[in-house]
């Protein structure tokens, strides 16, 4: 396997590339609209954790990602009080 | 020719220069050679590349079409309480064709490729477990909704 040595920024370039080629994500509608389709479905569970910031309302992979864009789990003295009827 | 200049004088630069074109015509053969050779390889890794997108992309389509019917199935749960709504669905699942020539393109490409099935099967767990510990029905189809959805993302942005 010759390229691994050169696997460096123009061989992730290139398969960008290629693949952009084969799904023209510039000017193919369908793709276009996929993708917006699932940033909606995560927008408005980031919503959710927004509003809740609980560590189970969402996937751990979506907490991560809210996480690393800036949204953080409250700390536990800020979280509002559990009222249940056996407190 | 002069006097000075003996036959076997004569001999030995026309071989000199003769020695001297053919390693030259060698270097440029090999070099030409190699060139083409190279333009193969990233033709053939450029097909890879390809398949490896195709699949990447059908994955997504499918993800955008599980995603909608499990949001009809949580609005209809929800509306109606009938489970039925929400066990008919069908999960989403994904593996590269075995036939991907995965040695044709560089490593790191291949082992993010590769990896990418694979944690999105063990993602499932999170799942499984909030459903048998403390998550309802609906509540366990909307963790499967963020996770189509933020793999079916993730496919289609390995493409881009």
């Amino acid at each position: 396997m010759r390229s691994v040595s050169r696997s460096t920024g123009w061989e992730r370039y290139a398969f960008a590339a290629e693949i952009r080629k084969k799904v023209g994500v510039s000017d193919d509608p369908q793709v276009i609209e996929l993708i917006k389709v699932f940033e909606r479905h995560i927008e408005s569970r980031r919503a959710v954790f927004k509003a809740s910031r609980s560590e189970d309302c969402v996937i751990p992979e979506l907490r991560q990602q809210f996480e690393r864009e800036g949204l953080s789990l409250l700390p536990p003295e800020d979280k509002p009080a559990a009222g249940g009827i056996f407190d | 020719m002069s006097p000075d200049i003996t036959w076997w004088q004569v001999i030995g630069t026309s071989a000199l220069a003769s020695a001297i074109v053919n390693i030259i015509a060698n270097v440029a053969l090999k070099q030409w050679d190699h060139r083409r050779e190279d333009s193969r390889e990233d033709e053939k890794r450029h097909v890879v590349y390809l398949d490896i997108a195709i699949q990447l992309e059908e994955f997504s389509f499918r993800a955008e079409k599980i995603l909608e019917s499990i949001s009809e199935g949580i609005a209809k749960y929800r509306a109606e309480h009938d489970a039925r709504s929400l066990e008919a669905l069908e999960g989403l699942s994904f593996k590269f064709d075995e036939s991907i020539e995965w040695d044709r393109v560089p490593a790191e490409i291949a082992v993010r490729a590769k990896t990418f099935p694979r944690t999105f099967q063990r993602s499932q767990g999170f799942i499984m477990a909030a459903w048998r510990y403390w998550a309802d029905l609906d509540d366990a189809w909307e963790y499967d909704a963020e996770r189509v959805a933020f793999y079916g993302l993730g496919a289609i942005r390995f493409c881009c």
